[in-house]
This record gives structure tokens, sequence and C-alpha cells, in this order.
């Protein structure tokens, strides 16, 4: 591994608040530096692989929450 | 820019909202249902203080994946004045919201448009009425006809939501309801927490593993309740389920509790991939929790699945435990990759920029 690419993993352990911020902002820095957020390497790291249906609604679990979700 | 300015590539189809801040107001409600989720009745006083709730929105309008506000409780509307208050700096800050609501302030069809025309002109998007014949020994079945017509003739698209054994009582019990398109009914079960612990569940059909993931697919349901504390759904088992709390938004910005929530592969999992994969990676990591964890089949839904594991705190911490290192893992992996594929000094930009001299 990089030196470069070891500093910021040892910051990412030392930082929760670091990690979920890089995990949530992932997708937009990647591609504001040119790389294929539609790479299926890329899209399955961050857990977005998964396809998911017109409004995203699980029926099964919404009929058990307190407001209605569009 | 951050993934709240998701590519549309990567956004469901058909999504009218996306994330949601919901305020759980108050505790204070005029009714006691047997099978309240919270325990609400008349005589509980918590509420969110107004200042609170003015600063929560206020956050919530800088967050561009924010769209909509959810009022609920309680009872909101025992606090009209705040709940005017609120509402109309929310159409200040241009924030639809929604309200649910058990209609008490509607006993004729006057006080109904009265409290409707504010809440439409403050920008009420949806409006959530609850009624059942549990409900109707508290408030009157026709206060919540009269705040039914008052959304309706204002042009606010209405949910009815009770509880009924089956769809054709549903549909006896609201065949004097205003027909509109505009109106809609739901049937909701009987989930077993707060007052309903003492409920044996209606039989229902056992839930498959498949179908073991949060109700929200892509998107949040941000819960702030009336103390702050903050919660990252609208199941009836929040409040009951301490291992799925994800802030204090009474010591830190709303901003870092959302990022929290959308940047946790945890969560992620639970809402896209769902349970089972979820346990597919604690086996993976760590068959001593996992032989701990309860089962995946044979439980009543997704919910109190999720409640069963994360109201036990060291589960909790385990599972963090192992989805900190997890969540690294997988940041280390995908940016060897971009390393390999562009060149390392991509891979220092994108770090550059991602620790940006703020978090490090």
């Amino acid at each position: 591994m990089p030196n470069s690419l070891q500093n910021f993993s040892d910051k990412l352990k030392a930082s929760p608040a670091l990690r979920h911020q890089v995990l949530a902002d992932a997708l937009s820095v990647l591609e504001k530096h040119g790389v294929n957020i539609h790479d299926a390497t890329v899209i399955k790291a961050l857990g977005l692989d998964k396809a998911i249906g017109a409004g995203g609604i699980n029926p099964v679990a919404s009929s058990i929450i307190i407001t209605i979700t569009a | 820019m951050s993934d709240a300015d998701e590519p549309e590539a990567f956004l469901p189809k058909g999504a009218a909202e996306r994330d949601t801040l919901v305020l759980n107001y108050t505790m204070a409600c005029p009714l006691k249902c047997d099978f309240c989720c919270y325990g609400c009745h008349p005589k509980r006083s918590e509420k969110m203080p107004l200042d609170l709730a003015l600063r929560l929105v206020q956050q919530a309008s800088e967050i561009p994946s924010i769209t909509c506000i959810g009022l609920t409780g309680g009872e909101p509307l025992l606090h009209w004045e705040d709940i005017r208050t609120l509402t109309t700096y929310l159409s200040k800050l241009q924030l639809p919201f929604t309200i649910a609501t058990a209609a008490h302030w509607a006993s004729t069809a006057t006080e109904a448009h009265r409290v409707s025309d504010v809440l439409t002109r403050n920008g009420l998007s949806r409006a959530n009425v609850s009624s059942d014949p549990s409900h109707a020994a508290f408030v009157p079945k026709s206060s919540t006809i009269n705040a039914a017509r008052a959304f309706i003739d204002n042009g606010i698209e209405t949910h009815i939501v009770g509880t009924f054994d089956n769809v054709d009582d549903a549909n006896e019990y609201f065949a004097d309801f205003p027909l509109s398109p505009l109106l809609r009914v739901h049937s909701r079960i009987i989930a077993k927490v707060g007052r309903a612990r003492k409920y044996m569940p209606r039989d229902e059909p056992l839930i498959n593993a498949e179908s073991l993931t949060c109700y929200r697919r892509v998107y949040h349901d941000l819960v702030v309740f009336y103390d702050g504390k903050a919660y990252p759904c609208c199941s009836t088992f929040n409040r009951a389920t301490p291992g799925i709390a994800i802030g204090d938004t009474t010591t830190e910005p709303l901003r870092d509790i959302w990022t929290r929530l959308q940047g946790s592969l945890k969560f992620r999992m639970m809402k896209r991939e769902g349970f089972a994969h979820l346990y597919d990676i604690v086996k993976e990591r760590s068959p001593a929790v996992f032989a701990r964890l309860p089962p995946l089949v044979g439980n009543r839904g997704p919910c109190s699945l999720c409640n069963s594991i994360f109201s036990d705190a060291q589960i909790t911490l385990e599972i963090n435990e192992i989805f900190a290192s997890y969540e690294l893992e997988q940041i280390s992996n995908l940016l060897s990759y971009v390393a390999q594929r562009y060149g390392p000094h991509t891979v220092e930009g994108i770090t550059d920029q991602l620790t940006g001299g703020t978090h490090a």
C-alpha cells in the first residue's frame, strides 16, 4: 500500500466521523476526480450495487411505521 | 457537493421525496390507545422546545437531500401555537411538511378548515389522519371526517391510517369518508412494542429472508424525538431499539448526524441488501457474535428483527466494531482499485479532498 494511502487509512481508523464522511461523500468526490462511478467494483465497494425498485419502499416493512412515506 | 446530490442513475425511479426530517414533537396526546407504540396519553407532557425545532429545520434546509419535514407525536396539534410558528418558518425556508394527527381539533367543519387553511398556506404536502374504532373512543369519527374533508378541500393528499383485522373491515368503517382521488386508506398492524407489548401478535405469514430490509431502501426518515435524540427510521420500534439511536441533536449539528446515517455501511446494508447480508458479514468476521444473533427465519418482519438485535447493547457494540473494520476495508479496497486503475495521483487528489484539513 502506498504511503499516502496508509496515512489516509490511519486517519480513518482514528476518526469514525471521517470514515462516515468519506462514505457519505464518496460518489461525488470520486466522480469529480474522473473515476467512473458506474464501475461495478466501485459501486460494490460502496454497497450500492443492489438494484432498488420504484420509490425504494419495502412493502413488508411499511405497515409498521408511524408516518406515510412517499 | 455530497451524495445528497447523487447522480441520477443512482436514484430510484418514482421517488417523490428524498430524505425527510421527522420531528416527533410530543408524547402528549388526547388519546390513550391501548396499542400505542410510545405509550402516549393526555397526561404526558414531554414536548420538543420550539427553539430546538426551529434550529433543526433551519439545519435541515442546508442539507440538500432533506426535501421534506414530517411532524408527528403524540399529537403535534396539541401545541397549535408552536406548530403555527414552526410551519410559518418552514414556508420561509421553502421546505414542505407532512403532519400526522388524530384530528381532535376538527370538531366542526369550520374549526377543521381554520387549522387546515393555515397548514396548507404554510406548505403542507400530505396529511395523515389516524382513525379507527379504537381512536373513536377518544375522538369522534365525525372529527376525522371533518379533518379529511378540510384537507381534501385544500387539495392536500390525505391518508387515513387505522388498525383493522382485515381490509374489508377497514373499507366498511371508512365508507362514509369523503370520496376523493386525494384520499387513501391504510390499515396498519399492531407491533408488539410500547403499550401493545401485552398483545399476542396476529397470526401472520412469516417473512422470507429476502424481504428483511428497512422500509426505505435508499433514503432516510431521520427522526428526532422531543428530547433531541435521533433515530434512523419511523419504525414503531425506533425508540425501543437503543442500538439504532444515531445521535443527539442537543449536542451536535444535524449535518453530522445525517452524515453518520448516510455514511454507515451497516444502515446502507440493512436498507438496500437486507439483514440476511448483514448476518453474512457478521458470520464471516465473527462466528461467535453470529451465533448469538436472533434467528433470521421465523421472525415477524424486519423491524421486530432489528429490535431483537439492536436492543441488546453488547451485540450492538460488537456489530458496530465489525462494521467499523468492514467499512475501513471497503474504503481501502476501493482506493487501492482506484490507484491501480487511475494512478496514485488520483487517489492523492481524492484523499486530500476528503480530509480537507478539517477531519485529520
